[in-house]
């Protein structure tokens, strides 16, 4: 990208601003620019490095210490058949350490031996050990049937490590076991991620499934623990944190820190299959994550920058210590666009006048654009502010741009009814996206309280099993487009 | 001769000097290409490339943004991780044979004129195309890397596309992506490539990658689909595509008529209690019907689908849902 003079120069006042101001006699720095980015931009370094390697994880099938595993069996066959003897036998595994741990695994896998056999051996396995908490997670991840899984993930709500929240997120991803889904989103609420909550309201409110149960007392629970009124609530507050810190314990571990760096380093890969995989659990992660991302945007491969940028993006408000780093991340031209939508999304205060004035005609088209998307998020800028920097962009080109600043007009000013009014002809203009203007319509009729003009927009969606035709597409929207325009009317 | 005169003559000399200098200077700069236009989207190559335009605005990569299978896969983009290969960055910017990364702006034209052609302004810009063209506003710059199967595969190789033609006998046999996906017109090299990108979505193409036989032998229905035609697996690419082998007697109609034989397709991250069943380049798939009636005839037809899913699972109507492509009609 070759950096426009404008652009030059807000990037310069960023720099400056990092290094502690211009020159003396120079003119003063624009407010806006006088936040100064924790890190220098253009300074890119490689903080993985300096990351903790993450733990190897422990091979199930290693071989084991035959005196070990008869014992190990042994105390699985009395707890079998005399559960009062659970502590007992679980201190005895304590003491004969790993390779009774490995033992207890690979018969709890072990399909051929008695369901309650297998289900004594899991419950004896030491979650305080670096190897049975290991252990567990793999049961919880891979084990057959369904319950084992279960079993494992309840094990591990116990009390396991925080160094397994990426790896217990993960599952989240995959598993379809309602009631293993039920015990990793407690093992995950232990450790304040609610990454899993929503997955226990839905099972919670499914008469038809197993879990139901378990996940209405799991999710009362919850709702106790953090003093909300309302599942729905506790999803916004985790959704959008007051601060970002609500969630989290106070500390975490560096084996937390190495887990998310490895993760990290995974963004660069070149299938997707990790990559996805890695953005799925970091951006369901908390502050702990937030910190690592931070340092991210600065490493040296341009994979991990961009990523690390959509991960906090994704977040949303729980990224919102990330907000410094984010503002320094707009001097770098290949991560400034995503940079940019992702200050929006973070709701970073301070980045509002930075980006207003990036929506100069000389900034890269696609920072430019990214601007115009992310203003309509900060919740700092007002209905005046933002209809003095976007208006002017209603009619200009790309169309892309003249539609992203009437959808942020709509999203910052409820009463932008002229503007909304413009948006109703972007959901039938195919140069654009007109599904990017359903969505801002959508909130901003949300915003109104407009109960049943709502509920008639929102039963104008298009149906769920199978692709719509684009004719009934066209129709669906020029129906909402409709529904708007006569509402505005009267 | 005297000093005045001198510095007379050395001032003309100086005068001419500096004029033969500006006008080579002149001379030598109108000789150098201009610099490319800066495009910032692909509507602006119509202008030129009526012809090319026309066949990709057509094509599924232009409607990689749009296309209504896509949005209803991918929640309307809401699964944000489609973006990346939806509405790449130019390729020659990430590089050839690295995964491509996702843009902001004009997401709408999908992958465009500008995703596989532009090269990097830090190399100085242009478009990559077959051979040099100094004089044109887009400055096209022969790049042989254009038409290697590692341009495509940033994208093409996420689902082991690339990597399947590699592993087949397709590349010894000199056939390529492009082979197939972007012949040129008409066979003929002068008139250059087609940019309809022919797969799936073009029958003849579809048809062509498999081939369905059946006999009736030994008492038995006996069925092969070989894969005689896709230099990769098929179907490739996106997990979102199935090939489903359904029978019916002879002359039974209707929906319920249909019984489902086998799927062949790869199946999505999450869905870990399937297997792979894709039929690779080359290779034959031998299946049995069972349980016909003594003495029936049935028809075995080869449905494909862009979507796996059926509206009622329990009730799939291939005729209605998925695209017919081969069909054999199998008698004792």
């Amino acid at each position: 990208m070759i950096l426009r003079p404008r652009t030059a120069l807000t990037l310069a006042s960023l720099l400056l601003s990092a290094c502690g101001g211009g020159a003396e006699g120079a003119e003063p720095a624009s407010p806006h620019a006088s936040t100064p980015p924790s890190l220098a931009p253009f300074e890119l370094r490689d903080t993985l490095a300096a990351c903790p390697a993450p733990a190897e994880a422990s091979d199930d099938d290693a071989e084991v210490d035959e005196a070990a595993r008869a014992e190990a069996e042994g105390l699985a066959i009395l707890v079998t058949s005399d559960a009062g003897m659970l502590q007992v036998a679980r201190d005895d595994v304590a003491r004969l350490g790993d390779d009774a741990t490995a033992a207890l695994v690979a018969l709890a896998r072990d399909g051929g031996r008695p369901d309650r056999e297998r289900a004594s051996a899991l419950d004896l396995i030491d979650l305080a050990s670096e190897r049975g908490a290991d252990g567990l997670l793999s049961l919880a991840s891979d084990a057959e049937p369904g319950w084992m899984r279960a079993r494992a993930a309840w094990r591990l709500a116990e009390d396991g490590p925080d160094r397994l929240l990426p790896a217990l997120v993960l599952r989240l991803k995959y598993e379809r076991d309602h009631e293993t889904v039920v015990w990793l989103a407690v093992a995950l609420a232990r450790h304040g991620n609610l990454a899993g909550l929503d997955g226990l309201i839905a099972i919670a409110g499914n008469a038809q499934s197993p879990a139901q149960s378990s996940a209405q007392r799991e999710l009362s629970a919850l709702l106790a623990r953090f003093g909300q009124e309302s599942a729905t609530d506790l999803w916004r507050a985790w959704r959008r944190p007051a601060d970002e810190r609500d969630f989290a314990p106070p500390a975490r571990s560096p084996a937390l820190r190495a887990a998310l760096c490895g993760w990290v380093a995974r963004l660069n890969e070149f299938q997707l299959r990790g990559v996805d995989d890695a953005r799925f659990l970091l951006q369901r992660m908390d502050v702990a994550a937030v910190d690592v991302l931070g340092e991210a945007l600065h490493d040296r491969d341009v994979y991990v920058r961009v990523h690390a940028a959509q991960c906090l993006q994704r977040m949303g408000r729980r990224a919102a210590g990330a907000g410094a780093e984010l503002l320094a991340a707009l001097g770098d031209p290949e991560l400034a666009p995503h940079a940019a939508v992702a200050l929006g999304q973070v709701d970073h205060g301070p980045a509002a006048e930075v980006l207003a004035d990036l929506l100069h005609p000389d900034t890269a088209p696609g920072l430019r654009l990214a601007c115009a998307r992310a203003l309509g998020y900060l919740s700092v800028l007002s209905p005046r502010r933002a209809a003095a920097v976007l208006s002017p962009l209603l009619d200009a080109e790309p169309a892309e741009l003249a539609q992203a600043a009437a959808e942020s007009l709509v999203r910052a000013d409820p009463d932008a009814e002229e503007v909304a009014l413009r948006l109703t002809v972007w959901l039938e203009d195919e140069r654009v996206d007109p599904a990017s203007s359903e969505r801002a319509l959508r909130d901003w009729l949300y915003a109104r309280d407009a109960g049943d003009l709502l509920a008639r927009w929102d039963a104008l969606a298009p149906p769920g099993r199978a692709a719509e035709e684009p004719s009934a597409t066209r129709a669906r929207r020029a129906a909402r487009a409709e529904l708007v325009r006569a509402h505005l009317a009267r | 001769m005297p000093p005045s005169l001198l510095r007379s003559l050395a001032a003309l000399l100086g005068v001419l000097g500096l004029a033969a200098a500006l006008l080579g200077g002149c001379a030598g700069r109108a000789a150098e290409p201009a610099p490319p236009r800066s495009f910032t989207s692909s509507r602006q190559c119509r202008a030129c490339h009526e012809e090319v335009y026309a066949e990709w605005e057509a094509s599924q990569h232009a409607a990689a943004w749009t296309n209504p299978e896509v949005r209803f896969l991918s929640n309307d983009f809401a699964n944000q991780d489609c973006v990346d290969c939806h509405a790449p960055r130019p390729v020659f910017t990430t590089g050839v044979g690295r995964r491509v990364l996702p843009r902001e702006a004009r997401r709408v034209e999908g992958v465009d004129c500008i995703a596989c052609h532009q090269l990097p302004a830090s190399e100085g810009g242009g478009m990559a195309a077959t051979a040099d063209a100094p004089s044109a506003p887009c400055r096209p710059t022969a790049t042989p890397d254009l038409t290697r199967a590692e341009h495509c595969g940033g994208c093409h190789n996420q689902h082991k596309t690339v990597d399947q033609w590699r592993g087949s006998a397709w590349p010894e046999r000199g056939e390529d992506c492009l082979s197939c996906h972007m012949p040129f017109r008409d066979g003929d090299p002068s008139k250059g490539r087609d940019h309809r990108f022919l797969g799936s979505h073009h029958q003849a193409t579809l048809n062509a990658a498999v081939e369905l036989r059946g006999r009736f032998e030994g008492g038995r229905y006996h069925v092969e689909l070989e894969n005689v035609g896709a230099g990769h697996a098929f179907p490739t690419d996106e997990r979102s595509r199935a090939a489903d082998l359904f029978w019916r007697l002879s002359g039974s109609t209707g929906r319920e008529s249909w019984r489902h034989l086998y799927r062949i397709r790869d199946p999505y991250r999450h869905e870990t209690h399937l297997p792979s069943t894709l039929l690779h380049a080359d290779a034959t798939l031998t299946l049995e019907v069972e349980s016909v009636p003594e003495g029936a005839s049935i028809e075995v037809v080869l449905f494909y689908k862009r979507s796996p899913y059926w509206e009622d699972p329990a009730l799939p109507d291939p005729e209605r849902e998925a695209i017919r492509m081969h069909a054999v009609t199998i008698s004792p």
